[in-house]
């Protein structure tokens, strides 16, 4: 590494400090702004003595339910933020789940967009993150709004006052709505949906996607002020051609990561459901990308899949800085399933690839053997220091189809060579079982770490805490390939890989899904929101 | 000096609180006796045909006269050459790896996303090169 780029690192290094990485609490969605996912303070919830004893300590609502929670629950001083489908962000006492606020009232309609397609698009669908905002505690989130614009459910943002909810300030209309007709392509049909708002620095960055690609729209990243929340017309990042132009795609449903001088992105398809004649350039779509913070000007772009290859596996997991010992790199799963790793500095002006898995050269090529299509791999992964856990094709992607992985943890080393990049393999446990052949039937949400301690939720309603092999003794050794019996592992040329110990299993009590939310794990406790309408606290 | 500051600035958000900042080690290789086996195995494992490669059927069907199968072939690289009998006219698609593979008296390297085509009674030999190679065979033939 050559004096400029130690002084970049340095200076990169020196902005990432004054990020809430140390945070006890869980103050943003993957925790932090380098989206880690990792709670690196000590407490029960990393002590493989406690961890079996996890049980369920409070529910709410105590009676009935609300209506399915997509977003995951955020914890800041002795509260939890979560927002509904129904439209209501609600604020809980993180000790007892006693409800101290919701907004809007629960007189109130709640906020609601007309145009409702997937779970993308009801209610409150992304996580909140909490800010300071002139000197007083906010929580900021992403919602359709019917009382803007069109009137039909703009996308803005909203700032409030942790304390009783009263409005700090509301953003001018960031995602438009202008019409719900599908397949108009004279409408706007943009929204803020899975994007949870990035607080960095004097902003706070959010992704623009579509309503279900019907038809989809241009992706962006809007910045807004943090004192005030007006758009910074200052940064601005579009995914294909210009700002004004009529080209499309590449919408961010992604939550942005931050580090440095810099934001990272990742961007949906372009080239699928779109009767184009040919590429727009520039085309940002189907990428990972490092955004100037001010301007938003791209400092490199990594396209694994190009246009042509382009079946619609958009980039929609959210992407990890992870500040490895070997250097800081940027890792994230797309949706076909293949994991990328790529070196935070560029190399010569472009990205700098520093592995995949499965191990394969990029960009991927027509005839290559490989398929890119809409198979998924939507969560986001989690950061132990030099690990990263995710979802993942496995080595199986390509000889036995993609979806295996849903309901399979991989763990890599990021800074081991090819032959150690698999840390651990676990196809986390079904407690109903699933059909022969039936491999939607069991899925897995995204992971979260604590110490090498990981916690995942499934869409069986389950939390499980899994111990890296490091600090609990691997349950066995299995291959691996996954489509290859351990006893044959050697001899097809793979290696024999732990499978670590699940500590615990706890079936919520109301089976609800939780693979589009994280668990938070905050002062030893756990909370979790499920599809069933629940938050639950958890505690050894 | 260069590289030892920014890193140790870059680990600590995440890991300064208290776990310090160095990397986490490699796990230690499987142990070579009074090994655990994972309960995970796979539902339709690979078997290991005798004097030729690894192989798994996952699809058989008699469809209007016609008797088709669709059968996966793992070569490990440990393996000299091995012939496959394929039993009926055969699309392979190579699925993962790279190696050579000689039809009747012709040899060619394949890599992956390549396809050929084996007759009836053709002699298949195949190699794997720098790593598992796995083809995906389609067969055709008149149904029994």
């Amino acid at each position: 590494m050559n004096r400029r780029g130690a002084v970049k690192l340095l200076a990169f290094g020196a902005l990432v400090v004054a990020l809430p990485g140390c945070s006890c609490d869980w103050p943003a969605f993957r925790h932090n702004a380098l989206r880690t996912a990792q709670q690196a303070n000590n407490s029960p919830l990393a002590d493989p003595a406690q961890v079996p004893h996890l049980a369920v300590r409070w529910t709410y609502p105590t009676t009935g339910a609300l209506s399915a929670f997509r977003a995951s629950p955020v914890v800041y001083k002795g509260r939890v933020f979560v927002g509904n489908r129904n439209g209501h962000l609600y604020a809980l006492d993180a000790n007892t789940g006693a409800l101290l606020w919701q907004y809007p009232p629960a007189a109130a309609a709640g906020l609601w967009s007309i145009f409702t397609c997937n779970p993308s698009s009801e209610g409150i669908a992304a996580s909140a993150a909490i800010a300071s905002v002139n000197g007083k505690d906010a929580v900021i989130f992403g919602a359709p709004d019917q009382s803007i614009g069109s009137g039909l459910g703009d996308g803005r943002l909203f700032a409030l006052d942790v304390e009783t909810g009263a409005e700090i300030w509301k953003s001018p209309v960031i995602a438009r709505l202008t019409g719900a007709d599908e397949g108009d392509d004279s409408q706007f049909h943009e929204q803020i949906g899975y994007s949870s708002p990035l607080v960095f620095n004097d902003r706070v960055y959010v992704g623009v996607a579509n309503h279900c690609d019907n038809p989809i729209q241009k992706g962006r990243v809007v910045a807004v002020l943090l004192s005030t929340g007006a758009i910074d017309s200052g940064f601005t990042f579009c995914s294909t051609g210009t700002c004004t132009d009529s080209t499309r795609g590449g919408g961010v449903w992604s939550s942005v990561a931050a580090g440095g001088d810099s934001v990272y992105v990742t961007t949906g398809n372009v080239n699928r459901h779109l009767p184009l004649e040919s590429e727009p350039s520039p085309n940002r779509g189907l990428s990972m990308l490092r955004l100037d913070r001010n301007t938003g000007a791209v400092t490199w772009q990594f396209q694994p899949v190009p246009w042509a290859l382009d079946g619609d596996p958009d980039w929609n997991a959210t992407v990890s800085v992870q500040p490895a010992s070997c250097g800081a790199m940027i890792v994230g799963t797309q949706k076909d399933g293949w994991t990328h790793a790529i070196n935070l500095e560029p190399s010569g002006g472009a990205a700098s690839k520093r592995w995949s898995f499965p191990p394969h050269a990029t960009p991927f090529t027509a005839g290559d053997g490989t398929g890119h299509g809409d198979t998924r791999y939507m969560r986001s992964g989690a950061v132990w220091r030099d690990v990263y856990i995710t979802l993942n094709g496995g080595l199986n992607l390509t000889s036995s189809g993609v979806t295996g992985g849903l309901r399979r943890l991989h763990a890599f080393n990021a800074c081991a060579g090819e032959a150690d990049r698999l840390r651990w393999l676990l196809d986390v446990p079904s407690t109903s079982g699933c059909a022969p052949g039936d491999r939607y039937c069991y899925r897995v949400g995204q992971p979260v770490v604590t110490r090498g301690m990981v916690y995942v939720g499934t869409d069986q309603g389950h939390v499980l805490a899994i111990a890296d092999p490091s600090i609990v003794p691997a349950a066995g050794w299995r291959c691996s390939n996954p489509d290859v019996a351990t006893a044959n592992c050697f001899a097809a040329g793979y290696s024999l890989v732990p499978e670590p110990s699940v500590l615990a299993n706890v079936a919520l009590p109301d089976g609800g899904k939780i693979i589009y939310s994280e668990p938070a794990l905050a002062r030893g406790k756990l909370y979790v929101a499920t599809e069933g309408g629940h938050v639950y606290m958890l505690s050894p | 000096m260069h590289l030892v500051v920014p890193v140790a600035l870059l680990a600590m958000p995440v890991s300064g609180c208290g776990e310090g900042s160095r990397g986490v080690a490699l796990l230690p290789p499987a142990p070579s006796e009074r090994m655990a086996i994972s309960k995970s195995q796979p539902e339709n494992p690979f078997v290991q045909m005798e004097g030729g490669p690894l192989a798994r059927s996952s699809f058989a069907a008699i469809v209007g006269g016609y008797a088709i199968e669709v059968r996966d072939f793992l070569v490990g690289p440990a393996q000299k050459a091995v012939s496959v009998n394929v039993n009926g006219a055969t699309v392979f698609e190579v699925r993962d790896g790279m190696g050579a593979v000689t039809i009747g008296d012709k040899t060619a390297a394949v890599s992956m996303g390549a396809t050929f085509t084996v007759s009836e009674g053709e002699k298949l030999r195949i190699e794997a090169r720098g790593g598992p190679l796995i083809l995906r065979a389609h067969t055709f033939k008149a149904a029994p």
